[in-house]
């Protein structure tokens, strides 16, 4: 009897191992991150605390006594249902503003080009040896939308949820630090202190709200499989701009965000089990998922300075606009200002960076619904 | 290189969509906001 107890109180102790003791560790260091730097916290916080949780003896938060636990629970009915990813886009769609946009309805072609760096590293994953649809799911970390990710990670490769997850959050967080570098190398002072008209007209109110109608039609054309992700963004947008329903879009703003991305925070950790993370495979993830990140910007800044040539020298266009292709809203268009003001205090070109930004979230959910249109046709016929 | 090649498809593809669709939302809503303009009430 005391043998058992003994065994009983020592099956925890024993049950961890170097592997477990480095998953506290990284979540702790994602806890310092969201904390003291401030980088994501309200996603890096609940992932950090997670992976420990999850990685606790005997892994009883995902299951006990051959019952799922509160962990796995959460993971089946919000990750792999997509019901978290989803519902946070109604949050997300709720947020964005784009009225800049009808403003200067051209800079959406910014949306499209800063998301070749998605397209470029499922080619260069494959060189790797990853096959097409984890390739896929690595490049799409480069379109820096977390639920997009999740989607279409979900679709392609489960196993690699953990790992693409912790990276894509970490980089989105990381936007200020890797795009400046990237758009100072491509572009010259004279080019950076390009100032940008000022266009400010009346938008009819039909517009604004015929816009998430027309957007989710018109997409779905185009790419049915991008419905679910078109749709619950457009959705929130309506809720937005319809004017009759403020308290149901301050909801979805706040609270639904709010409770969704701290379940989803947590529910995504559970898929950091020591085993299925440390692999050398996150590294090569990690290295991936910067390259998209990398490439994405240096897409829309060199579609920027190509416009640039075949426009006369009044109408040039700051180039660094082109960064804010990607889906990082706001933070891109915040940092693309930041680096304006720098170069010259008196260059105001938000408003226009923040219309490049809210193309990059419709590209971005345009990408991921044809990552999972495309990508099981082609590899059918591997 | 079979590989390689299912990844070019998938660029091409993938940015002509990307590019059409951005177009065509750029069109639209130039000629809708024109007539929405034309009928929008006036002060």
């Amino acid at each position: 009897m005391l043998e058992e107890i003994v065994r009983f109180f020592s099956a925890g102790i024993l049950s961890i191992g170097l592997k477990e003791i480095a998953m506290y560790l990284i979540g702790a260091a994602l806890i310092w991150l969201a904390i003291e730097k401030d980088y994501e916290p309200m996603l890096l916080l609940p992932i950090g605390f997670g992976a420990i949780l999850i990685n606790l003896p005997l892994g009883t938060v995902w299951e006990m006594y051959g019952e799922p636990g509160i962990l796995q629970t959460l993971f089946n009915a919000g990750i792999l249902s997509e019901v978290f990813p989803l519902l946070i886009f109604i949050g997300v769609g709720a947020m964005i503003d784009f009225s800049p946009l009808f403003q200067r309805p051209w800079l959406m072609l910014f949306g499209a080009a800063a998301h070749i760096g998605i397209f470029v590293t499922v080619i260069i994953a494959m060189a790797f040896g990853y096959d097409l649809k984890e390739a896929a799911c690595i490049g799409v970390i480069g379109a820096a939308d977390g639920p997009t990710t999740i989607i279409v990670t979900k679709q392609f490769a489960k196993d690699l949820l953990g790992p693409i997850m912790v990276v894509a959050y970490s980089y989105m967080s990381l936007v200020p630090i890797i795009q400046p570098p990237v758009i100072r190398a491509l572009t010259t002072k004279k080019e950076r202190l390009i100032r940008m008209q000022a266009v400010d007209h009346q938008i009819p109110r039909s517009v604004t709200i015929s816009f998430p109608i027309i957007v989710t039609i018109v997409s779905c054309l185009l790419v049915p499989m991008g419905a679910p992700l078109i749709g619950f963004l457009m959705f929130g947008n309506l809720l937005r701009v319809c004017g009759v329903l403020e308290k149901l879009s301050s909801t979805a703003q706040n609270e639904l965000a709010n409770i969704v991305t701290l379940l989803l925070g947590i529910s995504v950790a559970a898929s950091m089990r020591a085993d299925a993370f440390l692999r050398l495979e996150t590294l090569g993830i990690m290295a991936l998922g910067l390259i998209a990140f990398i490439i994405n910007t240096a897409g829309g800044v060199l579609f920027a300075k190509l416009i640039n040539l075949f426009l006369p020298k009044t109408k040039k266009i700051n180039p660094m606009i082109g960064a804010c292709g990607i889906s990082a809203f706001p933070m891109s268009s915040r940092v693309i200002q930041k680096m304006a003001l720098k170069d010259d205090p008196h260059n105001i070109i938000l408003m226009h960076a923040v219309s490049a930004n809210v193309s990059g979230q419709l590209g971005s959910v345009i990408a991921g619904g044809l990552l999972l249109a495309l990508v099981p046709l082609l590899a059918g016929g591997m | 290189m079979a590989q390689i090649e299912q990844g070019l498809i998938l660029l091409a593809v993938g940015m002509a969509v990307l590019f059409i669709f951005m177009g065509l939302m750029i069109v639209i809503l130039h000629y809708f906001q024109k007539i929405a303009a034309r009928f929008s009430p006036k002060d």
